[in-house]
């Protein structure tokens, strides 16, 4: 009975950040994608200033518009994407400034569960097309030129991981234990969501 | 097959080695020029005969790079190319070792080939083996010990003697090492325990020790002094003040309290040692320790290296996997205890795993998919080798210039085209007098004879450092525009110190500037008119309104 009511509060912790944090401070869903070319000086003014040492034709190939401009941006979605410290840590350490992504998303010590279940899921086959969906989620999310506030669609699939993790933990005869600090501290991360 | 990876490695290591990076970063003079001090005079700058730590800036270095240093000036002289050579060696070397460590543990030759290739073609390698950094010799000391180490597993008793000499030297050669290998080791020693502890072995394993303990005895000696855990102290995330952790709220409780906070950050700070957005991405808050539009690892490498994680789980336990979870798990632990977000040097080891993750989901497409595999492979290594060239050779030097202090060795030679004039350099970061006495080949005797600051007897215990320096002629201090304009000079600085308005106001008359790749003005050299500043400052003392461009002034009047 401990067990499963330390389970479901816990999972109840966990989940419950992410909305939290759309609910006090709702994000500004962009729609543009990353071969509209929006700031057409500043493109330019990348590449100009990326050819303006050298402008042999090696580096025509790998400095064009399409290298440049959408490629880069494909790769720095894809990247902040995958980068598990934007949904454990509130994406910190962030890498500059210009990091847009800080909202607080699952509490720091869901990354045991989180974890667990990652390694669980390469195990077995099942979670095959869990794997599918969240690559192609993020491929697509990618598109976003600016896709902050978009990645909320990795918002089921990170939390499958999780609570499976969180299951196999309390299998164990005290990883209830666990649960119990993990949900104690996920109480207060919740306590550290900005407005 | 090895042979070009080596020749790749060189080449990418070697290349223009003098003028790439361009400049010369403090770091990098003061570990040279202790060198040619010890070279010339058996002491250091601050006049310490052979020391175990190298005080510099007050950071005491790890010693190793500083003595292997010595014959190296002994034979080819001090300059920026000798002076990074070591490091450029260590990194083929190390290039060379990973392809046997992986070949001895697996015997898959083709395995092997592919994490040597990729270290070859890290950018992270690179930067680290291009530039004087201890890190990277201690890398090179910890794969040749554990190399050693899995011979002498596999039978050949006589290279637990190497092991421990490569680990020891690997321990003393950069600080962040003295966490990494000791837990290493006894992790690995725990594994190994019925081979080592075996009777017939006994002998070999007091042997290692012993060789382990010589090597390791001067920096013993110094191990209860300040200057040996003064380093990990000032970078230690134990250094930052409550309130400035990461998620500090208003005051402490059970739930908020400093050990609380510090564990949170550490396991934040060491969970994106495995984020690939730091892992991948060009970063520009690590300016100096990455090449403008490349990550550490390269972007195509990243779906190699998820697969390769991927096998790696699902394989069954075997030696390379236990090293390589045993990497991962370890290496960012130093660096994870810093406060610095994505240390790039102190977690230097983490390249090795890295390498080898990528290169067993290379292998197992390689596997797959044959001929079109060996094709796709080529061409990737074809991109790769395109985009390092132009990141390395031309956009490092030309975006990242002033990182690498770019342009003291050509003040050096402005200075002396001036030979009978007294220079003032403005020591705008404090540490610019070693560029100086690097660039200059100064006398270290005269150095030392000018600028005693330290009692030998106090040499291991920290205290604040002289910001005036002598350097013959050349005297580096910040300047003071009351005081230094009234004597016969040049004085130099940067263009945010020194620029034309200045030289209006104080009557100076421009000798040099230095340039820098992007034309922007970087130093300017000045020389002082007191003469004519006396005049100046005569005629205006009851001007209320004092004119600021003193030349204009000074000319109008009759």
């Amino acid at each position: 009975m401990i067990k499963k009511t330390v389970l479901w509060l816990t999972i109840l912790v966990i989940l419950a950040r992410w909305p939290l944090s759309w609910a006090f401070n709702p994000p500004k869903l962009e729609t543009g994608l990353i071969w509209q070319m929006g700031d057409a000086q500043e493109e330019n003014r990348l590449r100009i200033e990326k050819l303006g040492l050298d402008t042999s034709r090696v580096k025509r190939v790998f400095y064009n518009k399409v290298s440049t401009v959408v490629f880069d941006r494909f790769t720095k979605n894809v990247l902040a994407l995958l980068n598990i410290n934007s949904y454990f840590f509130d994406n910190f350490p962030s890498a500059s400034v210009s990091d847009a992504d800080t909202r607080a998303k699952f509490p720091y010590p869901a990354i045991i569960g989180f974890l667990v279940g990652v390694y669980l899921s390469i195990q077995q086959e099942r979670y095959l097309k869990l794997w599918l969906l969240a690559g192609v989620s993020i491929a697509l999310l990618s598109l976003f030129k600016q896709a902050d506030g978009w990645n909320v669609v990795l918002y089921p699939i990170l939390g499958v991981f999780t609570l499976d993790g969180l299951k196999a933990i309390n299998k164990y005869t005290f990883g209830w234990l666990l649960l119990l600090v993990i949900a104690s501290l996920g109480l207060t991360e919740i306590g550290r969501i900005h407005p | 097959m090895i042979i070009l990876v080596i020749l790749i490695s060189v080449l990418l290591r070697f290349v223009n080695l003098g003028s790439t990076p361009s400049g010369l970063s403090v770091d990098e003079a003061a570990i040279g020029y202790n060198a040619y001090s010890i070279l010339e005079t058996g002491k250091d700058e601050y006049g310490q005969s052979f020391p175990v730590l190298i005080k510099s800036f007050g950071d005491y270095k790890a010693p190793v790079y500083t003595y292997l240093l010595v014959p190296v000036y002994k034979l080819w002289g001090m300059n920026v190319f000798t002076t990074r050579s070591i490091s450029a060696a260590a990194g083929v070397i190390t290039v060379l070792f990973l392809y046997l460590l992986i070949k001895l543990l697996t015997g898959n030759q083709r395995l092997a080939l592919l994490s040597s290739l990729l270290l070859a073609l890290s950018p992270w390698h690179i930067m680290m083996s291009r530039s004087t950094i201890e890190s990277n010799l201690a890398l090179m000391f910890m794969l040749v010990g554990l190399w050693a180490f899995y011979k002498y597993i596999k039978g050949a008793k006589v290279f637990l003697l190497a092991a421990a000499a490569a680990t020891a030297l690997a321990i003393t050669t950069y600080h962040s090492e003295r966490l990494v290998l000791p837990l290493l080791f006894l992790v690995l020693g725990w594994q190994y325990r019925k081979t080592i502890f075996r009777r017939d072995h006994l002998g070999w394993l007091a042997g290692s020790l012993i060789i382990g303990l010589i090597i390791m005895t001067p920096t013993l000696q110094v191990l209860g002094t300040p200057a040996f855990s003064g380093r990990a102290k000032s970078v230690s995330l134990l250094s930052l003040r409550t309130e400035n952790l990461w998620g500090y709220l208003w005051s402490q409780n059970l739930l908020n309290n400093r050990p609380l906070l510090l564990a949170r950050q550490t396991t934040a700070l060491y969970s994106a040692y495995f984020s690939p957005k730091f892992l991948f991405g060009p970063d520009n808050s690590r300016m100096r320790h990455l090449y403008p539009d490349l990550g550490p690892l390269l972007i195509w490498q990243l779906p190699f290296l998820l697969a390769g994680a991927v096998i790696l789980i699902k394989s069954k336990k075997d030696r390379l996997k236990q090293l390589v979870i045993l990497l991962l798990v370890i290496s960012p632990l130093p660096a994870a205890l810093s406060d610095e977000p994505f240390g790039m040097i102190r977690v230097l080891p983490l390249v090795v795993p890295m390498s080898i993750l990528i290169a067993l989901g290379l292998n197992a497409f390689l596997k797959r998919s044959q001929l079109l595999g060996v094709l796709v492979l080529l061409a990737l290594v074809i991109l790769s080798l395109g985009r390092i060239y132009l990141s390395v050779f031309k956009l490092n030097d030309y975006y990242r210039y002033q990182d690498w202090d770019y342009g003291v060795d050509q003040i050096v030679k402005e200075i002396n085209k001036l030979p009978d004039k007294i220079v003032q350099v403005d020591g705008w970061r404090g540490e610019t007098y070693i560029q100086l006495l690097f660039f200059t080949q100064f006398d270290p005797v005269k150095y030392q004879a000018d600028n005693q600051d330290t009692d030998p007897a106090e040499y291991y215990h920290p205290k604040s450092i002289s910001q005036v320096k002598q350097i013959g002629r050349i005297i580096v201090k910040t300047i003071n525009w009351n005081r230094d304009v009234v004597d016969d000079r040049v004085i130099v600085g940067s263009f945010n110190v020194l620029n034309d308005d200045l030289i209006k106001r104080y009557c100076l008359t421009e000798v040099f500037r230095i340039i820098a790749p992007d034309n922007k003005k970087l130093y300017i050299g000045a020389r002082t008119n007191p003469q004519v500043l006396a005049k100046f400052n005569q005629l205006t003392q009851d001007t209320k309104d004092r004119s600021q461009d003193c030349w204009a002034y000074v000319q109008k009047w009759p």
